[in-house]
């Protein structure tokens, strides 16, 4: 019976592999037809900002940052999210029940005075306490929603929704660093759809290493410390391959958090964030398409290559550790809530194709790499392995992996994703950084997400830690 | 003929070498098992993608980095002046003398090919031109200057060759750089650009075609708008060449015939609004058929505003006819509306639709349409804020407050793409 069992484990998870590979190289095809089409149709930043800047039907956008004790920070970041150049946005920070001067520094520094306001609760959120808007012309784009502490992200992004005016919403967080031309960019991609967009996707990188001068990065670097090294490479396959692939086929399964377009009419009328989703961007993503498909209403969602927001990531494991395991909890709860949509072709492609992949190759994986781990032990001392063949299907995945490597360093480059400083040494170090990557960061990273299966199991590990930040390089 | 010879050669001889590799894979590995030959041609493939990969990045760089020095020498020898040239602080009238002068180019060197020596130094000066022309400064000089200056470095004829044989990415990039310098482009190289396969390519060709066509051939285009899905671009675009043909004292088609006789709402609401940008009052009772029959509320909407923006008084009636049975967002257009036309007839409407709405933010933006309702509206105003349940009364504390009674009223070129556009302080 043993016997058995070692040949269907063994042939399952080889036929697995190479599907995951076949997926992976199917995305990094479409990614590159999709980037080829963006050749043609997306012009320069000159251009899109000439044509959308005198236009009279640019749509109007709102920023909704919430912030929760940044008192350090907050007054650099608003003036970084008043520098966006854009000609018809506001910005809505939402004060999430802060303990320290947060708000008080933001009266100071804005000349903030307190407003009447209406909330309609369109989406549930902890109740608002005052609106602020500043008596400065120069930040009257400024909004600020000061609300009784709901624990989440999202539920100060569903307060920053009670109060948006805007026909789209950027979800973002306050130490966010955005481009100055990020919603140009993303604007394009929503004025040059035939359907509906209802949602825009941004490339998102660390900050970590990178010099910020007035609320701008100035120098791009790939940073030394390895662990947010390591998420630099993670994110830029993650969008340049992954999402653009996906965004090909209008199926892009997740519009990151960290800073995310949407279209305000269908966020509300999904019923806008779980308030408690430790996955809420997925999740938000989720219940748009539901919506949209249930209604029969067609569609589009959109990823944009270049470099739109740059954030500060985990500098240490134990951040990253935390950040991973909420991750995976996060995750199972997406796929508990929407369970109807995964392999249903009632919900279009997403049921079909996005959704399936997800569950077999984000969310299987881990359990299927662990537990290969230990059969892979358990032949080693019962001797059983036949080495020649062993190496051969390692070199396979290890070299496989590296050459994806190469292929987002091709994709990073074509597209101009990000300005590096300097671009070969970037891609030196992101090279090996790369080569190490399936050795260290990647067996640390399954690890987190069993626990943070075992989390979901356990019915553990359901509040929101913020993640430390050292915050960014500056030159003054 | 050689380059081509040049690349089968190459193309032959890397596919030559890749059988051969496969086929020592396959005879390498004969004796195992299937699982090891098909790891093992995974391998080779996943590393010869790596060494094409190094390959591209290396090509694509040289390329990048050859265009970016032959752009900045071009900057730094032509880059100021052109600054000036096209400046508003320039002459808007220089002649060619003058400009070669300011461009430091002896008359003996007056000829394009001499100043500019192969296909990337002409692009790299188009793009030059191109990006000084749109930047901020630039914009309000006049096309003269342009022209002239396009002339000297012969860029017109070089830009119309590039988008008949050029990549479709070229292409596109070169109709647009046309059309930034004011440049007609041929009417051959238009039709030929109309049946490309590229839905952009064919769409800029047409769009640059209207700008200069005579009226007939209008009829054209109505029929390829109509049998074709419109993305917020084509408005864009449409409104910039129709306001063109305008200032060239062309005439524009009947922006409300377009709106009935197209199937698709999306297609209507934006013709309708278009309305509004080239103030076609006169066709706005084409739209009274849709206002009635319409189940579409954004069309509903696109119509009021329309029917408000532009003064069509004729319609007050039929909207306050039809407002308290509208959904939330079509009462609030309507009321704007007839905010707009303040007539002095629609008041009883404006008080009917504050008191029979359940909205908090229709309520609002009724009061707030009551409010600027003139003096008749002021008194009604104070009536309902002296009758104004507990409930009610932090409506009215908008209008005490400074900074939200600056915001109250309704703006004259007011963000009317969006549904959202004249509210306040919430959404429904």
């Amino acid at each position: 019976m043993w016997v058995t069992i070692y040949y269907i484990f063994s042939y399952a998870i080889f036929f697995y592999t190479l599907v995951a590979m076949i997926s992976l190289t199917y995305l990094a095809i479409r990614s590159s037809v999709a980037q080829k089409r963006l050749l043609i149709d997306a012009p320069d930043d000159d251009t899109i900002r000439y044509t959308l800047k005198s236009s009279p039907i640019t749509p109007s956008v709102s920023i909704i940052a919430p912030a929760h004790n940044e008192e350090k920070t907050i007054i650099d970041n608003v003036y970084s999210l008043l520098g966006i150049l854009y000609p018809n946005f506001d910005i809505i920070v939402v004060n999430d029940g802060s303990t320290d001067d947060t708000l008080k520094l933001l009266i100071q520094e804005f000349k903030l005075k307190e407003v009447p306001f209406i909330n309609l609760k369109r989406v549930p959120s902890k109740p608002i306490r005052h609106v602020y808007k500043s008596e400065d012309e120069r930040f009257s784009q400024l909004t600020i929603v000061d609300k009784e502490p709901g624990g989440h992200k999202s539920d100060s992004t569903n307060a920053g929704l009670n109060v948006c005016l805007s026909k789209y919403f950027v979800s973002t967080d306050v130490d966010c660093i955005l481009e100055p031309m990020a919603l140009y960019r993303m604007i394009w991609h929503v004025i040059n759809s035939h359907n509906p967009m209802i949602g825009v996707g941004a490339t998102m990188l660390m900050l970590n290493g990178c010099i910020v001068e007035n609320g701008r990065v100035v120098e791009a670097k790939v940073p030394n410390n390895p662990i947010p090294a390591f998420q630099q490479l993670e994110y830029m396959r993650s969008f340049l391959i992954g999402k653009m692939g996906w965004s090909s086929h209008n199926t892009l399964p997740n519009i990151s958090g960290g800073f995310g377009l949407f279209d305000t009419e269908i966020v509300v009328k999904s019923g806008g964030y779980d308030q408690v989703s430790l996955a809420e961007d997925i999740d938000m993503l989720l219940r748009m398409v539901t919506y949209m498909e249930s209604t029969g209403r067609k569609y589009s969602l959109a990823q944009v290559p270049q470099v739109s927001c740059w954030t500060e990531g985990p500098f240490n494991v134990h951040m990253l550790y935390r950040q991973r395991v909420r991750w995976a909890r996060g995750l199972c709860e997406v796929i508990s809530h929407h369970k109807k949509l995964f392999f249903n072709f009632r919900y279009g492609r997403h049921g079909a194709a996005t959704l399936p992949y997800i569950f077999l190759f984000e969310f299987l994986a881990p359990i299927l790499e662990i537990s290969g781990f230990f059969f892979m032990i358990w032949l080693v001392l019962i001797n059983a392995v036949n080495w020649d063949t062993a190496l051969v299907i390692f070199g396979m995945i290890y070299i496989f992996s590296v050459s994806l490597i190469f292929l987002v360093l091709i994709y990073d480059y074509t597209t101009k994703s990000v300005k590096w400083k300097s671009t070969w040494r970037s891609y030196l170090k992101l090279i090996l950084v790369g080569l190490i990557e399936p050795f260290v960061f990647h067996p640390f990273v399954t690890l987190c997400s069993i626990i943070g299966y075992i989390n979901f199991l356990r019915n553990r590990g359901k509040e929101w830690k913020p993640i430390k930040r050292k915050g960014a390089k500056k030159r003054h | 003929m050689n380059t081509i010879n040049e690349l089968a050669y190459w193309h032959n001889l890397i596919i030559t070498y890749f059988i051969i590799g496969i086929s020592w894979l396959f005879e390498h590995f004969r004796d195992y098992a299937w699982i090891v030959r098909v790891a093992a041609i995974s391998l080779t493939v996943s590393g010869s993608l790596i060494v094409i990969s190094l390959f591209r990045i290396f090509n694509r760089s040289l390329k990048r980095r050859k265009r970016i020095k032959v752009e900045n020498n071009l900057r730094k020898r032509y880059g100021e002046a052109i600054e000036y040239i096209l400046s508003p602080e320039s002459d808007h009238n220089m002649g060619r003398d003058q400009m070669l002068e300011k461009l430091d180019i002896p008359p003996s060197e007056d000829d394009p090919k001499r100043l500019l020596k192969d296909w990337r130094e002409r692009m790299a000066m188009a793009r030059i031109i191109y990006r000084t022309r749109i930047s901020e400064d630039a914009r309000i000089n006049d096309s003269r200057n342009v022209q002239v200056l396009l002339n000297i470095f012969g860029i017109t004829e070089f830009l119309e060759e590039v988008v008949l044989k050029d990549k479709q990415h070229l292409k596109v990039e070169a109709l647009l750089m046309l059309r930034a310098f004011k440049v007609s482009t041929n009417q051959w190289i238009s039709n030929q650009l109309m049946n490309s396969k590229r839905h952009r390519v064919k769409r800029m060709a047409m769009y640059s075609s209207i700008m200069t066509h005579t009226n007939t051939d209008l009829q054209y285009f109505e029929s390829e708008f109509f049998a074709n899905n419109f993305c917020m671009y084509d408005e864009i675009q449409l409104g910039f060449v129709l306001q063109k043909r305008l200032s060239a004292k062309r005439k524009i088609p009947n922006l409300a015939h377009w709106a009935t006789m197209h199937e698709d709402p999306k297609a209507q609401e934006m013709f309708i609004r278009m309305m509004r940008q080239f103030n076609q009052k006169e066709y706005c009772y084409e739209l009274e058929e849709l206002f009635n029959h319409s189940s579409e509320g954004a069309l509903i909407e696109e119509i009021a505003r329309t029917w408000g923006y532009l003064g069509y008084t004729e319609g007050e009636q039929l909207m306050s006819e039809m407002l308290l049975t509208q959904a939330d967002d079509s009462k609030v257009a309507i009321m704007h509306a007839l905010t707009r036309l303040n007539t002095g007839n629609s008041l009883p409407a404006l008080v009917d639709g504050y008191r029979n709405s359940g909205s908090p933010h229709v309520k609002f933006e009724a009061l707030r349409c009551i409010y600027l309702y003139g003096q008749q509206g002021r008194a009604k105003f104070e009536e309902l804020r002296a009758k104004a349940t507990d409930k009610d009364k932090f409506y009215f504390e908008f209008f005490d407050n400074e900074l939200t009674l600056k915001e109250i009223p309704l703006e004259k070129t007011a963000r009317y793409h969006s549904r959202y556009g004249d509210n306040l302080f919430s959404v429904a």
